[in-house]
This record gives C-alpha cells, sequence and structure tokens, in this order.
C-alpha cells in the first residue's frame, strides 16, 4: 500500500527519462502531472483507510533486504506522518503544476521532480533507520541538480553550499545512527527495537547531540542556516516551494521521530538547550527577514523563523505541544509553499523581486490584483492572523510551550509581531502605492498561474477555521509518544516530575470553540 | 464585532480582535495608491498588533494558570485565587495592552488618527463600535485585573491621561475627522476611568451613548467630506443654510455627546460621577475638563463649518442625496430618542435620587465649553485661526505631543537597528566565517598543487623528511618522559 507512494513517482520518472528526445515539453509535463496526481489521490485514500484512534504504525510493510546489514525493508505511518506525507504529496503536485511550460530539458527537470517527490515519501515513510538515511540523501541529488542546473545566476555556488551542508547533515545522522545500533548491542536498525534501549544517559546526550546537529542543519536552526537563503534565492520558484514545504519538515519530523523517539532521557535534559536555539532562531530570522529586500530573501528568512516554533514546541514534549508542533509543521507548509508560488509568479511577470523596485502591483486595471490580494492573505496567515492555519498553529505551539518554558515563549511571540513588520513592508512598498510606468506593461497573469496559490489559500482558511482537521490525526500519537517516554522513566528510575494522566490530558478544550468563529 | 459582544471565551475574543486589526488595516489600505494611506494603514495595523501581541501573552498565560478562558470562569477563577504580586501585575498588565491598542488610548493612540485617512463608512464604525469592543473585552476582564491594585492603578493613570490629552489635542486639529476622533480616544479614556473604578454598567451605558452620539457626527462630517473633497477645516465655513440636514445632525450629535441635559451622554456622565463622588472626587474634575474641552472642540467645528462666511469649496456645496441622507435623519431621530429608550430600559436614575450638585456641574461645564467656543468662533470678529495660546503650545497638540518621535526614537528604532545588526552578523559573521572554510580548503588544495612537480628527487625529499618527523614524534612519545 504505502509502496506506491515512494515506487510510483520513481517509476514515473523513469518511464519520463526513457521517452524519446523528440517527445515536447507539454508531453512531459503531463506524463508527471498524471503520476503526481495519481500520488494524491492514493495518498488521500490511504488517509480515508487510516484509523484514527490507535497509535501504532499503520499499513506496515516488511521485506527483508540486506540482512547482513541489518537493512530490512520497513514502511508504516501513524499520526506524526500522515499530515506530511499527505502536505507531501500535494505540494508535488502543485510544484509539478506551476512549472514553467517552455522548461529546458523537460525530461530531466520531471523526472528529478518525481524522484524528489518519491524519496521524499519514502523518507517519511521509513521505519529502519538505515532505510531513512537511504532515502534522506537520496533527495538530495534531484534537488542539488535542481537548483545546479535551472537556477539563478549565482546557482553554482548555492547549490554547492546545500550540497556540503546537507551531506554534512547526512553524515552526522548516519554516526549518530551507527553510534546507537552498536551501542545498545542490538545491532539492528529497526526502529521499534531501538525504541526501547537503555544506554546510559550521558552516551545517549552525546547521540543526540550528534542527531540534532544532523537535523538542526536540515531545519535551518540558526548558525546553521546560511545555506537556505541561497538556496532559496537561486532555486527555481518550484524547487523553492518543495524545499519550504516539505524538505525542511524532514528535519523537524527527523528530531521528533528519532530524537524525541529514541532519546526520550536524554532529551529531557537537552530540551532547555534546544528551547534556546528556538528563541534564536525565531527572532533571529525575524530580525533578518526585515533587513532583506529580496522577496524570496524574505519568506526565507521568515521560514528560519517559523520553523523555531516547531523547535520550541519540539522541546516542550507535552501531548499538546506535539500536536502543535505537527500543526505547525502542516500551517507552515503551506503558507510557506503560498509565499514562494506567489512571488514566483511576481517575479515571472516583472522580472525582478526587488522590493525597492516594485511597487502598486495591486493595481486592479494594469496590476496584478488577485496575485497581491492572495499575497496579503499570505502574510496575515504567516503573521498570525485568526481565521487562517497559521494562527491555530501557533497558539498551540504557544499555549503549550509555556507552561514548560515561558520566558522562552513569550520571547518567542515577539517574533509573530515581527513577522507582522517585514511582511506589512513587503506589502506596503511591493503591492500600495501607484503602479509606475516601467511596470505598466506586465504581461497577463493566466488562471493556470493562479490556480496553485488559490488552492493553497483556500486549505490555509479552510484548515484555519476547522483546524481538528489537520489535529485529529496527531493526537493519539502524540500522547503515545510522551507515554513511551514517561513510562521508560519510570522503568529507568528517574524520578517523574508530574503525575501520568496529569500531564496526558490533552488541553483541547480551547479549540472546540473554533468552529464558531464564522458566526 | 457582533461576533466579540456574544463571545463568552476570551479565546474567541482574542481571535475576533485580531481580525478587527485585519479588517481595519484593508479598510484604512483602501485607497492604496495615496502615499498617506500606506503608512496610516501600516501604522494601524502595527500598534494594534503591539496591543494584541501583548494580549496574546496575557491570553496564553491566563489559560495556562486559570485553565479555562470562559469570561464567567475567569471571574469565578479571579475572586478565588492568590497570586504573586509581581505575576498578577504583568499579567493584568498584557492583558490590559490589548484593549489600550484597540481603544486608542495612550500610547498606543496614534492609529486612530492616521487611520481617518481611509473612507468615511469605516471611519464610522471605528470611531464607535470598532473602540467599544476593544472596551467590551476589557470590561469583561475587568476581575482579572482587579486581582492587582497596580494594574488598576496604570488602567486609571493611562485613561485620565488620555482624557485631557486627547481633549486638548482634538482642539488644535485643523482636519475634521481627526478632530472628532481624538475625542473618541478622550471618551474611551472616561470609559477606562468608570472600568478602573470597577463601575461596569456604567462603562457599558456610555460606550452605547457615545457610540451612538459619535457615529451620527461621523455620518454627518462624512456628508461634509463629500460634498466639499476636502477635510480641512480652515477651507470651509457657511454651510449650515445649504446643508441643512447635515448640520442638524451634527447639531445633535454634539448635544449627545456633551452632559447636555435631557440627551444620552449626559445620565452616562451623571451616573458616572456619582459613582466616583464617594470613591475618588478629584475623577469628577477629569469628566468636567474633558466635557467642557469636547464641547469647545465642537462648537469650533460647528463654527468653522457649518457657520461663517462660505469659502470656495463650500460656496457650492449641495445637500448630500438620500443614500446618505436617510440614515442620516434616521440615527439623529435615534440620538433624540436615547433618553426614551433608556428609561424603557431601565437604566435612567431616578431623578430624586440624582445628585443635583453633581448634574449642574456636568450642564455648567459643557456649557461654559460651548459658551467659550462660541465667543471665539461664532463671533466674527475675533481672527481666525485664534491665536489664543503661544504658537509653541499649538503646534505641539497639532503634532498629538509628538508621539509620532517618541515611537520612532523607542520601538522603531530598536527594530530597525536590530535587523541591521542581525543583516550585517548574517552577512559578515556567520556567512563570512563559511565562505572563510570554502575559501580556505580551495586555498590549501590549490597551493598544495604546486608540490606535485614530477622531479623524484623532491618526492624522494618529501618523504624522507615525513618519515624523519613521524620517527622523531613516535620516539619522544615512547621516551619522551624517560630523557
Amino acid at each position: 500500500m504505502l509502496s506506491i507512494l515512494v515506487w510510483a513517482p520513481i517509476l514515473g520518472a523513469l518511464l519520463i527519462s526513457c521517452l524519446p528526445q523528440a517527445i515536447g515539453a507539454q508531453r512531459a509535463r503531463q506524463i508527471a502531472l498524471w503520476i503526481a496526481g495519481i500520488v494524491l489521490l492514493w495518498t488521500a485514500y490511504l488517509a480515508s483507510q487510516f484509523d484514527l484512534s490507535t497509535a501504532s504504525l499503520q499499513f506496515q510493510e516488511t521485506l527483508p533486504w540486506i540482512e547482513s546489514l541489518e537493512l530490512s525493508y520497513q514502511m508504516g505511518v501513524d499520526g506524526l506522518s500522515m499530515p506530511l506525507v499527505i502536505i507531501s504529496s500535494l505540494l508535488s503536485w502543485l510544484a509539478i503544476f506551476s512549472s514553467d511550460r517552455q522548461i529546458n530539458r523537460p525530461r530531466l527537470y520531471y523526472a528529478l521532480l518525481l524522484v524528489l517527490s518519491g524519496a521524499v515519501a519514502g523518507a517519511f515513510l521509513a521505519q529502519n533507520l538505515l532505510l531513512f538515511f537511504l532515502f534522506y540523501e537520496v533527495e538530495l541529488i534531484p534537488l542539488y541538480l535542481m537548483i545546479a542546473i535551472w537556477g539563478g545566476a549565482l546557482r553554482g555556488y548555492a547549490a554547492m553550499k546545500f550540497l556540503i551542508y546537507t551531506a554534512v547533515s547526512g553524515a552526522l545522522i548516519l554516526a549518530a545512527f551507527f553510534g546507537l545500533a552498536l551501542l545498545s548491542s542490538s545491532l539492528t536498525f529497526d526502529y521499534d527495537v531501538l525504541q526501547n534501549q537503555t544506554l546510559p544517559l550521558a552516551t545517549q546526550v552525546i547521540l543526540l547531540t550528534t542527531l540534532l546537529i544532523g537535523f538542526g542543519i536540515k531545519i535551518p536552526i540558526v548558525p546553521l542556516h546560511t545555506w537556505l537563503p541561497d538556496a532559496h534565492v537561486q532555486a527555481p520558484t518550484p524547487v523553492s516551494v518543495l524545499l519550504a514545504g516539505v524538505l525542511l519538515k524532514l528535519g523537524t519530523y527527523g528530531m521528533l521521530r528519532f530524537g524525541l523517539g529514541l532519546f526520550p532521557e536524554a532529551w529531557k535534559v537537552a530540551a532547555p538547550v534546544i528551547a534556546a536555539f528556538a528563541v534564536i532562531s525565531v527572532l533571529y530570522g525575524s530580525f533578518a527577514a526585515i533587513a532583506q529586500t529580496d522577496m524570496k530573501k524574505i519568506v526565507a528568512y521568515s521560514s528560519v523563523g517559523h520553523m523555531g516554533y516547531i523547535l520550541l514546541a519540539a522541546a516542550a514534549a507535552t501531548p499538546l505541544s506535539l500536536v502543535g508542533a505537527i500543526a505547525q509543521m502542516v500551517s507552515h507548509g503551506l503558507i510557506s509553499a503560498l509565499l514562494f508560488l506567489l512571488v514566483g509568479v511576481v517575479y515571472a511577470k516583472t522580472g525582478t523581486r526587488d522590493i525597492n523596485v516594485l511597487r502598486g502591483l495591486l493595481s486592479p486595471e494594469r496590476g496584478l490584483p488577485l496575485i497581491g490580494s492572495l499575497m496579503i492573505v499570505g502574510a496575515m496567515a504567516s503573521a498570525g492572523i485568526p481565521g487562517m492555519m497559521g494562527f491555530i498553529a501557533e497558539f498551540i505551539v504557544y499555549r503549550s510551550s509555556f507552561e514548560v518554558f515561558p520566558v522562552q515563549t513569550l520571547l518567542c511571540m515577539v517574533g509573530t509581531g515581527l513577522t507582522a513588520v517585514y511582511f506589512l513592508v513587503l506589502i506596503n512598498k511591493a503591492f500600495f502605492g501607484r503602479l509606475p510606468d516601467n511596470l505598466a506593461n506586465l504581461p497577463q497573469v493566466r488562471w493556470r498561474d493562479r490556480i496553485p496559490s488559490v488552492i493553497v489559500t483556500v486549505l490555509i482558511i479552510f484548515l484555519g477555521i476547522q483546524p481538528s482537521w489537520i489535529m485529529r490525526w496527531s493526537e493519539t500519537t502524540s500522547i503515545a509518544l510522551v507515554r513511551n517516554r514517561l513510562e521508560r522513566n519510570v522503568t529507568l528510575t528517574v524520578a517523574v516530575p508530574m503525575p501520568l494522566e496529569l500531564s496526558l490530558q490533552p488541553d483541547l478544550t480551547l479549540l472546540p470553540t473554533l468552529p464558531d468563529l464564522q458566526g | 464585532m457582533t461576533g466579540i459582544a456574544l463571545s463568552d471565551s476570551l479565546f474567541l475574543s482574542y481571535a475576533l480582535l485580531e481580525m478587527l486589526t485585519l479588517s481595519t488595516y484593508l479598510l484604512v489600505g483602501f485607497w492604496y495608491a495615496q502615499p498617506l494611506v500606506i503608512g496610516a494603514a501600516r501604522d494601524a495595523f502595527l500598534t494594534k498588533r503591539v496591543g494584541d501581541l501583548l494580549l496574546l501573552m496575557g491570553v496564553v498565560a491566563l489559560s495556562t494558570i486559570a485553565g479555562s478562558l470562559d469570561f464567567t470562569h475567569l471571574a469565578l477563577w479571579a475572586e478565588s485565587v492568590q497570586l504573586a504580586p509581581l505575576g498578577a501585575a504583568l499579567l493584568g498588565l498584557a492583558l490590559l495592552a490589548g484593549p489600550t491598542g484597540k481603544c486608542a488610548q495612550f500610547p498606543l493612540n496614534l492609529w486612530l488618527d492616521e487611520a481617518m485617512e481611509g473612507p468615511n463608512p469605516a471611519s464610522i464604525l471605528r470611531n464607535s463600535v470598532v473602540v467599544a469592543c476593544g472596551a467590551y473585552v476589557l470590561i469583561n476582564l475587568q476581575p482579572v485585573l482587579a486581582l492587582s491594585p497596580l494594574v488598576l492603578t496604570v488602567l486609571m493613570v493611562l485613561g485620565a491621561m488620555t482624557a485631557i490629552g486627547a481633549s486638548l489635542v482634538a482642539i488644535a486639529q485643523i482636519d475634521l475627522k481627526r478632530a472628532l476622533c481624538h475625542s473618541t480616544s478622550a471618551y474611551l479614556g472616561l470609559v477606562f476611568l468608570a472600568v478602573g473604578t470597577q463601575q461596569d454598567e456604567v462603562a457599558l451605558m456610555f460606550l452605547l451613548t457615545h457610540g451612538i452620539a459619535k457615529a451620527l457626527l461621523f455620518m454627518s462630517i462624512g456628508a461634509v467630506i463629500l460634498t466639499t473633497s476636502t477635510q480641512d477645516v480652515t477651507e470651509m465655513g457657511g454651510l449650515a443654510p445649504r446643508m441643512p440636514a447635515t448640520t442638524l445632525a451634527f447639531m445633535v450629535g454634539s448635544a449627545a455627546s456633551l452632559g447636555l441635559l435631557p440627551l444620552g451622554c449626559f445620565w452616562a456622565m451623571l451616573e458616572w460621577a456619582e459613582g466616583v463622588w464617594t470613591t475618588s472626587p478629584w475623577l469628577v474634575s477629569i469628566l468636567l475638563l474633558v466635557n467642557g474641552l469636547t464641547g469647545f472642540n465642537l462648537v469650533r467645528v460647528l463654527g468653522l463649518v457649518f457657520l461663517g462666511t462660505p469659502k470656495p469649496k463650500t460656496r457650492r456645496a449641495p445637500e448630500v442625496g438620500w443614500l446618505m441622507a436617510v440614515p442620516m435623519i434616521a440615527l439623529t431621530i435615534v440620538t433624540l430618542l436615547m433618553p426614551l429608550m433608556l428609561q424603557q430600559w431601565q437604566l435612567l436614575p431616578a431623578w430624586q435620587d440624582a445628585d443635583l450638585m453633581l448634574a449642574t456641574l456636568i450642564v455648567l461645564s459643557g456649557a461654559v465649553g460651548c459658551g467659550f467656543g462660541g465667543w471665539l468662533y461664532l463671533n466674527p470678529a475675533v481672527s481666525k485661526p485664534v491665536d489664543f495660546v503661544w504658537a509653541s503650545v499649538r503646534e505641539v497638540l497639532a503634532y498629538d505631543f509628538r508621539l509620532e518621535r517618541l515611537y520612532a526614537v523607542s520601538v522603531v528604532l530598536g527594530v530597525v537597528q536590530g535587523a541591521r545588526l542581525t543583516a550585517w552578523f548574517d552577512r559578515y559573521v556567520i556567512d563570512g566565517l563559511v565562505n572563510f572554510v570554502g575559501v580556505a580548503s580551495i586555498f590549501s588544495g590549490e597551493s598544495l598543487k604546486y608540490t606535485i612537480s614530477g622531479q623524484s628527487r623532491n618526492y624522494l625529499l618529501t618523504l624522507f623528511i615525513g618519515t624523519l618527523i613521524t620517527l622523531t614524534t613516535v620516539a619522544w612519545a615512547f621516551w619522551g618522559w624517560t630523557f
């Protein structure tokens, strides 16, 4: 069942690359769209069959692969990965749809996009540590090539920077996985076996730190983030969408799944440090975004800031905060995808992304009124205005993290205010004002340019009004993740700080009021 | 806004308040092609956002401490809970900040002034209902605020400062809408004082009477602005014979917002004063001052806009069309009927219980203000603009006590410099370090390239030296300590 999500795109990529040279860009695009569409439908079907009441893995598949290496083909999905798989399938389709029709070397381009989509799905589904690592590395190659071939003027520099950073990240993660498997002397890479390791705390902390630095590059956490703005600015729009919407989530997903899941005791030791880095990321990313003039850079730095919220929620590690972390992953995925799509349209029509050059794009006759309006929606969603996805996710994150880290949470909230500042600067400069003459003859925006952004906007608003649609996936899994940690605490005779029942009650009493928002 | 009045949950109220912020931004930015509007929309959003953000912090903290965000639950909780004074004070101040921003109280009051760049129908709502929403949330939060005496003091001080300051500023404005919107701030300051002295019913009644009167005022000046296409009072005059319905509406609105005897605000003011009189009589003087100054201001506007000699822009002004006139007249009638409605709802105090002295004082203060204004502005002998006080004072008032400079040197400066510093650090330190590592590795590779000369004697020499170094190190490691 799950393998289709991985292998359908990869086989599709093979098919596209085997097509004869003479075939046009249109045909390659249509095939890619069909394949991505099938994957999306299949994801929807899986989601409809998903059992919400259990926290265990579903649709499991196990095949021995290379037994001498303990590498087995194990797939499964639970409440942590299901929302991310859905987002990934959706954004892959949108990325293919929003690709330039007259792109150079179309067969290679669409093949790479499909490989990327399959690899990401594989990484979300893998339940064997080595298998996860394989997919994590496979996803790197198409992304590198896409930035290096279809990127902007400085694409060589950006792509190389991305490659080196992410390769280091992969190496660190692999080191941590090896360390865990060897030291726990179970000599297996199966997730469910390693979950019950009983290593001494000091060893756990060392392994966890290695792992966190590895995933921290991908997320990115602040001192390790400089590859992101460069990669985003140089990458073509569909790649930016996937990079911000899906690939960054691999970092936070890995952190929750392998960091919190495998090293629960060490996680508690590391949590204050993680929260501190979350605050640094949020404030640093927001301040840096204010000073930028390139629209893509603003959105890229805002990604750095908003991923910090996920980090904060992950550090708090209560059931509610994990729900919040997953909701924030989905919300950031959608919102940043929307913003990048819109910036892509603006760039395609005006030829620039500099907010000091652009002006008055909201003009109804000759400007980009719908794109501008959607941009305002996206910016407001990102700034956490209620009625949209961003607010729900951020509120849950704040509400749940406040219990554990009050000061850090308050500091992160300042980041929300700063988000409003840089997006208002962007909107005021680029979209308000009088349209200057040199921008007066813009090419027409067609509906096919608008459709992807409209779809994402509808989703953002819909999930903002009906948030339980996204939160119900993750509730049981979050409780299970924390319960596992608490039970292990008992067996390891570490003092339990709070009564089990109390900390397991997800305080969602606030949320049922939300559907009333419309009224 | 209806939602705020209906909601029984602080969380929902917060969400709706934020949506109001967004809609203000969009409405103010409606004429987005004008440079002033852009700044105004941005400032309105960001100023409110500062308040909302602090409110959000308060909401999150409160929901963690109190466990639920229903107002009824909160009120019960506040009665029984014992909080540390510092915690209670911080919590209360954070909760206070949201309504402060929303009700345009000092120091977050400038957005209302700038928001007057927006279309007039939005201004009507903003001055009467939007500000009331903030106050309504404040009233609901009052039990929690009362946990800390410091918070109540801050609330009263803010209210008092805004009430007096904004009344003074209003007098110095030449923009028609701005002259009125500052008086909105002043009245909301009075509402803040009412909440601070724990008279919630009076605060609500005040919101109702003021909201209706202010809406009428804004409708009438909206009509004026539409026909004259200017907002500058110095360019107007002599409109009364040309626009009788509008003038009537303006006069009724003025009378209703002043403490003139039968109309709405008088009763609210009377109750207000009676409540305060027993606890802190000095507050009554604030009320009287605000009332007087507002009277002065309204008569000033009346004199400049509706009476006097016609100016070029007002000479050919017709009365507005029925689309605008009908709601205006309807609201005029409602305003006139306000006392009857209050009586029907049994909100009016019994006449014999009323403190006659206070009633007289209120009426007197309004009358004095009006009279003084009339003496200056209805009298053709006095030249306009009236240089009654020093130019420097007028200047300071006209520029809202230079609050903009205060923002510029505090919050704005901090954010801008923080952003610059971070961007510089990002570019030159972090990214610089990364690039340095890259350059260093390429450089070392490039320079090592030259050791490959193709001459075997050089290779042998390198090999020999390398072996020597290795052997020395090993020898030192083994016998180093024994020598």
